[in-house]
């Protein structure tokens, strides 16, 4: 019972602070708000809170930036449910079903079921994660450099497949990720690569310039230049009372418990995240149920289901981070560029060496789930005024604040100017359909992709072949190449589908004429 | 060679020549054309940045000091290569989307009216957007030389005019992004400057 004790250990220095204890309630009140806001998500309130986590410890800092996340899948659900807009990524399915029950005069019940689901789906994957990253951190220790390596490659690849739409695009951004993390005198030769003159790049570039910008910045210039045009309707209002009826609660209790096993299995998987989570809870749910065709009329199943999912997806994102240094989900990127600017250098030995940082963390999570289930039901219409605040006054003030942010890092304003630059570059990205959560994934694993990559060359005495012929190394890569393959016969199926598609409707065409 | 503004009135009409209000309709054909040459315009500037890190790259040194190091060169080569991949499979595809959308489009290519609005709204977009990036580029070179309140005040001012549109603010409600901007810059500065010391730049004045 090694595991609880460490997780009892980790309670007791939790409550031991009160200074955690109110940041994990603030980060569930900042997270449920920024989760809310469209345009608004949990990468950015992250990425801008670099000034506030200047002045913090790692383990408080980790606690209000792991609730804020928690939060905010709690939050996306209310803009969902009220607007028929996602507050962020995860709550995309949500709004199928939980608008058109807001419609019928169901609000109140959407939302209030959606939160016990959330609830759930988050306790369910932080037992996951306590489970799970004993284990897995053990098998983690046992990887050399080469097996380290493979590994990586493997969850770049994973993540290329799993976001965005096809592997080629998310292939395309992790490569750029990779490329920027290699700007920066070359450690082992000294030599500097990609710096193109100027000195400030001697450095590198530190992932979380790139995030704010990515994340902070381009998020909004996109809402700029694409306003939402339904987000200019009045939200519906809450109504029919919050408390759902109980044999409601009762028949969703498998549909919940699915969600959030399936939620944290896509959380582990690297790079999905939440929004993969919510999309397979809720296709499952409708493929299971005995009456599909409510789905998408406002089934509360297909409201209870991704919400469970996507919370899930939070702790089990956190399981390949802390056990071998890899996001789960962008977000879980984001965190580990925080890890790694607090020079907790994460990777498989994070765990044994930080263990009782990630113990009161994992800690934090239950008691987090407990205050966001407790914030987000009576404060409901208080989170739906938050939606009247006008965006062009909101979003100036975010602007500030990620500059801000870039500068606070090094006191630069070569560092502000590089979050502009990014800002730009994300609103490109996407304009042009690359994922930027790939590119910042590829970015914070880049430099520990190039280190192990050396290190397996030193260790196999200069053989290539040596590095990539071991077992484990094998099995990873071959893992890698399987998704690859997968991904190109699912295009080839999909091409031949709709050309088939095509087909029969010219040949309907032509029969018509 | 048809100019910018043409190719996208072509592609926002669906290829149902017969369809009542163009630009309304988008079918899928027509959506896969526009991103076709979306992709193509990636291409372009992929292949530029695969040169540029590829004229740097094999600049570097193929040898480290220590003999046994692959070298500051391998890696990024490796990276390279991949990127030089990606990039032609990615101009291949949208070679091949082009042509197969443009065969089913030719038909529509010559109603082109109703359109230009839309072609107009975008370009105010992008125009906005250009100058929201270039006022905060500005409010960079300015805020050391202003100190950060008051580059801050007149940034979230000019911002809020930006965002939202000039017609919201004309006649007497000009004073509302003068005073937000005031009220929000000195909330950010206490709450950064102040409670969480982070150095913001303070040019001539105090603040």
């Amino acid at each position: 019972m090694d595991t609880l004790d460490q997780l009892f250990a980790g309670f007791g220095d939790f409550v031991d602070s009160p200074l955690m204890i109110v940041l994990a309630a603030a980060g569930v009140l900042l997270g449920t708000v920024v989760g809310l806001l469209p345009g608004l998500g949990p990468s950015t309130a992250i990425a801008l809170l670099l000034p506030v986590a200047l002045t913090l410890d790692p383990a408080p800092a980790l606690i209000l930036m792991v609730a804020i996340y928690l939060g905010a899948e709690f939050g996306g659900r209310i803009s969902a449910i009220l607007l028929n807009m996602p507050g962020d990524a995860g709550a995309i399915m949500t709004t199928l079903d939980g608008y058109p029950l807001a419609r019928s005069g169901r609000a109140g019940t959407a939302l209030t079921a959606s939160a016990l689901a959330s609830f759930v789906g988050t306790i369910v994957s932080v037992l996951g994660l306590v489970f799970l990253a004993g284990p897995l951190s053990d098998v983690g220790l046992a990887f050399g450099p080469a097996a380290y390596f493979a590994v990586v490659i493997m969850a770049l690849v994973l993540s290329g497949t799993l976001v965005g739409e096809s592997l080629l695009r998310g292939g395309i951004a992790v490569l750029l990720g990779l490329m920027v993390a290699t700007i920066g005198i070359d450690t082992q030769a000294g030599v500097p690569r990609f710096t193109f003159g100027i000195s400030e790049l001697l450095n590198g570039i530190d992932p979380i310039v790139p995030i704010i910008g990515l994340f902070g910045l381009g998020e909004i210039f996109w809402s700029v230049g694409h306003p939402v045009r339904n987000g200019e309707d009045a939200p519906v209002r809450v109504s029919g009372g919050l408390w759902p009826r109980w044999h409601e609660v009762a028949t969703l209790r498998w549909t919940v418990l699915r969600g959030s096993l399936l939620g944290f299995i896509a959380g582990v998987l690297p790079g999905s995240g939440t929004t993969l989570a919510s999309f397979f809870a809720y296709s499952l749910e409708k493929k299971i149920s005995r009456h599909p065709e409510e789905f998408g009329k406002g089934a509360i199943q297909g409201v209870a289901a991704p919400e469970a999912a996507n919370n899930a997806a939070v702790g089990g994102s956190m399981v390949p981070m802390f056990t071998l240094g890899i996001p789960g989900s962008g977000t879980t990127a984001v965190l580990l560029a925080y890890l790694v600017m607090y020079g907790l250098d994460p990777g498989p030995s994070f765990f044994t060496q930080h263990g009782d940082l990630a113990w009161v963390v994992i800690a934090s999570m239950f008691v987090s789930a407990v205050l966001a289930l407790i914030i987000n039901v009576p404060l409901i219409p208080m989170f739906a005024k938050i939606l009247e605040v006008p965006r062009h006054l909101l979003f100036p003030v975010i602007m500030v604040l990620a500059l801000l942010s870039g500068y606070a890092l090094n006191n630069s304003v070569f560092d502000a100017l590089m979050t502009l630059v990014f800002g730009v570059v994300g609103y490109l990205m996407r304009a042009a359909r690359l994922s930027t959560a790939l590119l910042v994934i590829g970015l914070v694993l880049g430099t520990m992709l190039e280190r192990s990559f050396r290190q397996a060359y030193l260790l196999s005495h200069g053989s290539l072949s040596d590095m990539l012929l071991q077992p484990l190394s094998l099995a990873f890569l071959g893992i890698a190449v399987l998704a690859i393959l997968g991904d190109v016969v699912r295009a080839f199926l999909a091409r031949r589908r709709t050309a088939t598609q095509a087909d029969a409707q010219r040949e309907t065409a032509s029969a018509e004429r | 060679m048809p100019s910018e503004s043409q190719m996208i009135a072509t592609s926002e009409i669906g290829p149902d020549h017969k369809s009542p209000p163009p630009g309304t309709s988008t079918s899928a054909a027509d959506g896969q054309r526009r991103h076709a040459r979306d992709d193509l315009v990636l291409g372009g500037v992929l292949a530029a940045i695969t040169v540029v890190y590829g004229v740097q790259t094999l600049a570097l040194p193929e040898d480290s000091p220590n003999q046994a190091d692959i070298g500051p060169r391998a890696y990024p080569l490796l990276i390279l290569l991949l990127l030089a991949l990606g990039t032609l499979l990615l101009v291949a595809q949208a070679l091949v989307r082009w042509r197969a959308t443009s065969v089913a489009d030719r038909t529509s290519a010559d109603a082109g009216e109703g359109v230009s609005t839309q072609s107009t709204r975008r370009r105010y977009v992008v125009l906005r957007l250009a100058a929201v990036v270039v006022v905060t580029l500005a409010y960079l070179q300015m805020m050391e030389l202003l100190g950060f309140l008051v580059a801050t005040a007149i940034y979230l001012a000019v911002e809020t005019v930006l965002i939202g549109g000039v017609d919201r603010y004309r006649g007497r409600r000009a004073w509302v992004p003068v005073v937000f901007g005031c009220v929000a810059a000195l909330a950010i500065y206490l709450v950064f400057g102040r409670s969480l010391g982070v150095l913001l730049p303070h040019g001539p004045f105090v603040f």
